[in-house]
């Protein structure tokens, strides 16, 4: 209980007024960082810490904060409004959140996933204050093996899932396929390159998500435009508080998907490398598997964007445990934030909660306030942000194109990326109409490369026996757990035939 | 007109890209194995993954093309000229917005794109789509550029040093 009295000497410092002041600049700055597609958590407080070099420590790093927060927050937004997703966590989001503001639902959705991240963020916040020590000590046992084990069960969560399997099977090897071009992570050697210098690079997946969503989007809401006009589906939707209510009411009934959402994301943030992207997608898959009707999913299925908003923020909070304790980043916005905190003289570590206690708990209660501040914040906005979905489509088409090249040029400068944006574009509409799923390809793309460094590097370690991640303390459940969840839904399939035969050999039998 | 975009049947869609996705996979299958597809000392091969997905890609692409094959319908791709004519009056501008950001940068692409697209699509009057091809690159510009510095594609007479974008 040693921490409570920590934690209470924690907000007793942020209470001053001057550093909750820059406590909720920074959650302004990083919602209107994380809203630009393509900039986001990490892009956000890169560009952002030179500007809290000026303050005290105290308040540079609750304003970095509250900055990791609003963007957290943030991202939402375009994901949900213009089916951009410009951050890799969004992506998730965006498969209900995009049909549920096409329903003019928008801001149902919004607050849904504001009210979700707020609790996310405190639940992980929650176990950070109380468990930093045993967590990190996990996070330190953590290697190949375990990430691949982690991204393999991220895969089965979207097993079973979407449409006809021969389609889900070529949108998952080509989007693994997409993730190798560029060069090998452990010879060296180009592949899938073709000779050509500028495919060396690979392929980023945002610009693809990007294009595939975003533009794709665009498309078929023109091919659609002589049925229904979306301006006049929104301008139907009322804006008010009820939308809030019904949110929390929503909230409330689905709690427990909520909080185990957050759990996961927590732990699986709190892994190094790892990170909020597999959290999101994993508790998708979660939610839609103990979903009471699976087959709402995708098309406006209030769950789907609980689940992942939950478990990206939850994420994002556990992310910081590790530079913090350990002094080992888990992820690059947490690396940066540890820039940070180096700037100002501190070494982050074990060492730090002891020397340094103001500082490591003021931090741990900004997570608690930054958070209510960015909640606040958006809850009130959102009727605001649901009314940009009426403005008129002339206008909004092409601006959704600009904020997609926007997001696609900020990743890495490249003038391909934006070319792929178009190109995926197109792509992704033709995809859309033969009704091949798009999920696993995101899926798979985002994931790929990690999950295949991490095999081989297993592999190396292991010196080419598989055995690895079953012999492996941490990997062995996890791997058995993620075999499980690829074979499960073959079991059920074989248990549903038989039961089937044997309804109909006792009916036969009967007569 | 009606009979040509009848003749494109979803069916027909459906079986090219199959095709395509056959060729693809076909294309990656040689450049696995010129990496080398199998499993070395220290686990798999460079093509190892790429030589096994392209298997699995081809075999996903047979299927849907003998799925295709089977298809009864002729239910044409493009559902009504209306979505044709659509399609390309918002796709086109796009493209071409995309593409000619090379030579004219992100701000003043924006701001023509906007515009131009506002008045002959939306039918805007020129006033009301005037006001958007100057806000919009403003509004970009000053969250960009002044405010975050994140670098945005400029036009060739920025280059120059003729234009600030």
């Amino acid at each position: 209980m040693e921490s409570l009295g920590l934690l209470a000497t924690g907000f007793e410092q942020l209470a001053v007024p001057s550093r909750l002041g820059f406590l909720f600049l920074g959650v302004v700055l990083g919602l209107l960082v994380g809203v630009i597609p393509g900039v986001g958590g990490t892009t956000g407080v890169a560009i952002l810490l030179p500007v809290t070099v000026f303050l005290e420590p105290i308040s540079a790093l609750v304003m970095l904060a509250g900055i990791y927060w609003g963007a957290m927050y943030g991202g939402l937004i375009t994901s949900i409004l213009f089916a951009v997703p410009g951050n890799p966590w969004s992506v998730a989001v965006m498969f209900d959140g995009r049909p549920l503001a096409k329903q003019g639902k928008a801001a149902l959705a919004m607050s849904a996933g504001f009210m979700v991240s707020f609790i996310g963020a405190l639940i992980a916040s929650v176990l950070f204050t109380f468990f930093a020590v045993p967590f990190a000590e996990m996070a330190l046992r953590f290697g190949p093996p375990e990430m691949f084990a982690v991204l393999l069960i991220a895969f089965g969560t979207f097993v079973g899932l979407g449409g006809a399997p021969a389609k889900a099977l070529i949108m998952m090897a080509a989007g693994f396929l997409l993730s190798t071009v560029g060069l090998d992570v452990v010879t060296g050697r180009p592949r899938l390159t073709y000779g050509s210098i500028t495919l060396m690079q690979g392929f980023h997946f945002v610009p693809i998500t990007i294009g595939l969503f975003g533009v794709g989007e665009v498309l078929y809401n023109a091919s659609e435009r002589y049925k229904v006009k979306i301006e006049e589906m929104t301008r139907a939707a009322k804006l008010g508080l009820h939308d809030i209510t019904e949110a929390l009411r929503l909230t409330i009934r689905h709690f427990w998907l909520v909080v185990t959402s957050a759990v996961l994301g927590f732990v699986t943030g709190l892994l190094p490398g790892v990170g909020a992207t597999p959290a999101s997608f994993m508790a998708y898959g979660i939610a839609q598997r103990t979903s009471r009707h699976p087959e709402r999913f995708g098309k406006g299925a209030v769950e789907g964007v609980m689940a992942p908003e939950a478990a990206n923020n939850a994420a994002g909070t556990g992310s910081i445990l590790p530079m913090l304790v350990l002094g080992i980043p888990g992820s690059p916005t947490a690396a940066i934030l540890m820039a940070g905190v180096f700037m100002w003289g501190f070494v982050p570590g074990p060492r730090l909660f002891v020397e340094q206690p103001e500082f490591v708990w003021s931090f741990i209660s900004s997570l608690y306030v930054a958070n209510v501040i960015a909640v606040v914040l958006c809850l009130t906005v959102t009727p605001l942000l649901a009314l940009m979905l009426r403005t008129p489509y002339a206008l909004l088409a092409p601006i959704v194109v600009v904020l997609c090249i926007v997001g696609a040029y900020a990743i890495q400068n490249s003038l391909l990326d934006v070319y792929l944006v178009l190109i995926f574009g197109v792509v992704g509409f033709i995809l859309r109409k033969l009704d091949f799923p798009l999920a696993p390809l995101v899926v798979a793309l985002v994931l790929g490369a990690s999950t295949e460094a991490a095999l081989r590097q297993s592999l190396i370690m292991s010196d080419g026996s598989m055995l690895i991640f079953f012999e492996r303390p941490i990997s062995g459940p996890l791997a058995v757990v993620a075999l499980l969840m690829f074979f499960l839904p073959l079991i059920q399939w074989g248990y549903r035939r038989a039961f089937r035969r044997n309804k109909a050999e006792a009916s036969g039998a009967g007569e | 007109m009606t009979r040509l975009r009848e003749s494109i049947t979803l069916k027909s869609v459906e079986i090219g890209a199959s095709v395509v996705f056959l060729l693809l996979g076909i294309f990656v299958i040689r450049e696995g194995i010129r990496l080398g597809p199998g499993w070395g000392d220290t686990g798999p091969q460079p093509g190892f993954f790429p030589f096994s997905l392209a298997v699995l890609l081809s075999i996903g692409a047979v299927g849907v093309f003998l799925s295709a094959l089977k298809i009864r319908e002729t239910r044409p791709f493009f559902e009504a000229m209306e979505e044709v004519a659509d399609l390309l009056k918002v796709g086109i501008p796009a493209a071409v917005a995309i593409i000619v950001i090379p030579w004219l940068g992100l701000y003043i692409t924006s701001g023509v794109y906007v515009g131009l697209f506002s008045k002959w699509y939306g039918r805007f009057r020129w006033y009301e789509s005037l006001a958007a091809a100057v806000l919009v690159p403003l509004a970009l510009y000053f969250l960009l550029r002044y405010g975050f510095n994140i670098p945005m594609p400029m036009s060739l007479w920025y280059s120059k040093g003729l234009l600030p974008v």
